[in-house]
């Protein structure tokens, strides 16, 4: 299955940052390494898994109009985002994301997705006032389900992957990523 | 909150002193009927079962290790083995920034979504941390704000080995979960490596599920805690 052996290839550069619980998802004996994960894979083209359009729920936020969307976007190379209000490492990813984001303008959709339970201590409001003061300005939404977290086996956060206008998973990273490396990959796919 | 039967585990071991109540406490004790208990397990086994003779640490139908430290938010003895409450436990270090946050971001949306459901009141989310030089109780107070953990509820528990030697003696020798410290080249603090873990007991502290390396996601984790509410005696 070229899924498994995409994702694989996650862990399979764990030499980089060590997260070597990643790829053994049928080990019982691995670990995980509390250092920030700095995993990344490359899709090899025309061979790239793809990925079944899943319906996010849209948060009413800054550059982003409440309703559904589906992702990947049919058609448009989409950048998505894996975040959460309590992860530390995704404040400076948003710096990068938003550079980014200026850079590529309209040559990829951006979608960032929390897959945080919504009530006690995290309201929608929570989600829209962490996404406002972290100046996201493109489209930001819940899963339903944690049906991308699931697909995509993500594992840490932020996670970022790049799908091309086939929805092919062309490019995922783990870890904070750089703007220059994001621009590079969506240039990559024009 | 000191459940029934964490009041008759430190009692009964003296590590807590209750004026007046020592003698009752043991009377009780030795007069519940536990052994008529069906104590399960009641889920159906896993899918893909754990082979108990490859792991150290505690599968399906087997029992939590008792062991009793200090519970660091309250700052008071209390047992692992001891909630009356369907536990989800836990293994983890509040510096960690890749594995942890996600056993912990997963055993705060199962209590986020339990309070939703109806039953929060039938849970218990333990934490213990391998850390406990760093950990102190004020750092892991801190820890529970950082993940939006619902205090209120009073279901949200974080027990602390008092030195880095009982850590290993309770983490990794007697709950099967592997720690080494280890000292990543771009961080100026040590970080370690570790099994992420997250366990499913029954009320019983009889264990339902071994989910290994936060592999799944909260939500699959979480139609197995309501199955078990709705099939637990």
């Amino acid at each position: 299955m070229k899924r498994r052996k995409v994702l694989t290839g996650v862990g399979a550069a764990a030499g980089i940052g060590g997260v070597i619980w990643f790829a053994n998802s049928q080990s019982q004996s691995s670990t995980g390494t509390g250092g920030p994960g700095l995993d990344e894979t490359e899709g090899s083209g025309e061979d790239a898994e793809t990925m079944e359009p899943k319906e996010i729920d849209l948060l009413d936020a800054p550059g982003s109009p409440g309703g559904t969307i589906d992702v990947p976007i049919e058609g448009e190379i989409t950048v998505l985002d894996s975040f959460a209000t309590w992860c530390a490492s995704c404040e400076p990813q948003m710096d990068e994301l938003n550079d980014a984001h200026d850079v590529i303008g309209d040559d990829a959709t951006f979608v960032s997705i929390s897959n945080e339970a919504i009530g006690g201590n995290v309201k929608r409001s929570d989600i829209v006032d962490w996404w406002a003061d972290h100046d996201g300005d493109w489209y930001v939404g819940l899963e339903k389900q944690g049906n991308v977290t699931r697909e995509l086996r993500i594992s840490a956060i932020p996670f970022i992957a790049v799908f091309d206008e086939n929805r092919k998973i062309r490019w995922t990273h783990q870890g904070v990523t750089s703007a220059d490396k994001l621009t590079e990959t969506v240039e990559s796919l024009l | 909150m000191l459940n029934r039967r964490q009041y008759l585990a430190t009692t009964a071991t003296g590590v807590v002193a209750i004026s007046g109540c020592v003698d009752q406490a043991d009377s009780n004790n030795g007069s519940n009927t536990e052994e008529e208990t069906d104590v399960g397990p009641f889920l159906e086994p896993p899918d893909h079962s754990i082979d108990p003779e490859n792991v150290d640490f505690p599968v399906y139908g087997q029992e939590l290790p008792d062991v009793t430290m200090t519970e660091a938010l309250r700052g008071q003895e209390m047992s692992t083995a001891g909630f009356d409450q369907i536990t989800m436990m836990t293994f983890v270090f509040a510096f960690c920034q890749s594995v942890c946050p996600r056993l912990t971001s997963t055993l705060q949306n199962i209590q986020t979504e339990s309070i939703n459901a109806g039953f929060g009141d039938e849970m218990a989310f333990v934490e213990t941390t391998f850390d406990p030089e760093r950990d102190t109780p004020d750092k892991l107070q801190q820890h529970t704000e950082t993940y939006n953990v619902n205090m209120e509820a009073d279901n949200w528990y974080i027990f602390r080995p008092d030195s880095p030697d009982r850590a290993k003696e309770v983490v990794q020798d007697t709950f099967g979960v592997t720690f080494v410290k280890t000292q990543p080249e771009d961080m100026d603090m040590y970080m370690f490596d570790h099994t992420g873990l997250i366990l499913l007991a029954n009320k019983h502290g009889v264990v339902e599920r071994a989910y290994l390396n936060t592999r799944p996601v909260w939500q699959d984790i979480f139609e197995d805690v309501e199955t078990l509410v709705e099939v637990h005696p």
